[in-house]
């Protein structure tokens, strides 16, 4: 037997996954399948494109009281949204961007402690390795983000989740340019029931909104959140980028 | 004491490709890709990179190209490239099972010696060992001995010539047997 085998046998087996962990990475899978906005090829737009990638970190805790975790403020109860079941009383996923991500260092990063709410960043990215990772309490939140450009306003939108915390913009550095500017990138979030027409072209709808729902743009993204109101669902929005 | 991993359906050439049934890809290889990690980190990130692993292929399922290799090399590769960003934690891990499995060492039975127990027993020398190689020789190794891969495999998988692995891996192997004692404690433990 020779060094390899011995090593294979010799590395600690493990169980194998869950099947809450088989399910969420392929509801991740099913996530990307319906992803409107595409990656590239024909399917980029002109402007921003921005991928949208849902992860899962934790889905059962998706519906629970919302508290602000994970060295924020200190815990303090939030009334559920009107969609919450009262009876559960469980911790929410930490929103809390970590210090790195996929071995990244944090740049930049904001934490609101509500949906219907945005935020805005301003970032000068050192490489083209940049990753914009979103953490929403709420499994199935609504992302709009948008960058202005001289005459361009660049937006993407996508799910963050679906059941999980996490969605993660991260094709946007290797356009070209990218670390020749500083970016001013507004992000918007909007809990998963918001009436908001997702895909935007679905419905057939030509205007702003249609029998009440929205498309989810920068210029309906106020209105939206005026009529909604905002709801104790924290999210945050993390820069990470590798150091030069 | 361990296994190799069930390389599971060969979806090789002319099989099935990611190009038409993604979900096929993920139900035979979701399994091995999150063991793969486990044991070269721990359950909890294998969790979330095994399904971030699926996810980078599903978006790149275009650019799989079945004459460079087939899908577990392919799969094997994602999974490699987003543990470089755990580099740190996977050294601290085989830094601890070497400490672990050595103090087990140390207060080891006296009873018959079995093959299983004579792996367990090296197992701290190979751990420490593994810490205290190159990222790109630990890579090669641990794509051979936790992947099952071929050499052939473990070059698509990194995207490197056959020859590269052959000179990483003869690097690794000399520094193992250095670890272990330039002897074989499992045909030592057998010979009696």
């Amino acid at each position: 037997m020779d060094e390899i085998s011995l090593l294979g046998r010799a590395v600690p087996d493990v169980p194998p996954p869950s099947s809450q962990v088989v399910a969420r990475a392929r509801d991740r899978l099913a996530a990307e399948e319906r992803r409107p906005t595409g990656h590239r090829g024909s399917r980029r737009r002109p402007g921003w494109t921005w991928a949208l990638a849902c992860a899962a970190v934790t889905a059962v805790v998706a519906f629970a009281v919302v508290t602000m975790t994970g060295g924020l403020t200190a815990p303090s109860p939030i009334a559920p949204s009107p969609s919450t079941p009262p009876t559960s009383v469980l911790p929410a996923p930490s929103v809390k961007p970590p210090a790195t991500y996929e071995g990244l260092p944090l740049l930049r990063s904001k934490t609101a402690r509500s949906t219907a709410t945005k935020v805005t960043l301003r970032f000068r990215p050192t490489s083209t390795r940049t990753a914009i990772v979103l953490r929403c309490s709420a499994p199935g939140s609504f992302v709009l983000a948008s960058e202005p450009r001289k005459h361009v306003l660049s937006e993407a939108r996508g799910i963050c989740g679906p059941d999980g915390t996490r969605s993660r913009f991260d094709d946007k550095s290797h356009e070209p340019g990218w670390t020749s500017r500083t970016h001013t990138v507004t992000f918007w979030v909007f809990p998963p029931d918001a009436p908001i027409i997702s895909p935007p072209d679905e419905y057939g709808c030509r205007k702003a909104s249609c029998d009440g729902r929205y498309k989810l743009h920068t210029n309906t993204a106020d209105a939206l959140a005026a009529r909604i109101g905002t709801r104790p669902q924290p999210w945050s929005v993390a820069v990470y980028d590798a150091s030069r | 004491m361990i296994a190799h991993p069930d390389p599971g359906p060969q979806a090789g050439i002319g099989e099935w490709s990611p190009h038409e049934d993604f979900g096929r890809v993920f139900d035979a290889h979701f399994a091995e890709i999150h063991r793969y990690i486990a044991r070269r980190l721990d359950a909890q990130t294998a969790d979330d990179l095994a399904a971030d692993t699926f996810l980078i292929a599903f978006r790149d399922r275009d650019r799989f190209d079945p004459a460079r290799g087939g899908i577990r090399p392919w799969l094997y590769g994602i999974a490699t490239n987003l543990l470089a960003g755990h580099r740190r934690n996977e050294v601290r891990r085989w830094k601890t099972l070497s400490r672990t499995e050595a103090a087990d060492d140390q207060e080891g039975p006296e009873g018959p010696v079995t093959t299983r127990l004579a792996a367990r027993q090296v197992t701290g020398r190979l751990a420490g060992a593994l810490a205290g190689l190159a990222k790109r020789d630990r890579d090669v190794v641990l794509l051979l001995a936790l992947g099952g891969l071929s050499h052939a495999e473990v070059a698509a998988a990194l995207g490197i010539p056959y020859g590269t692995v052959a000179s990483r891996l003869n690097r690794a192997r000399r520094q193992l047997r250095k670890a272990l004692g330039d002897a074989n404690p499992l045909k030592e433990a057998h010979d009696g």
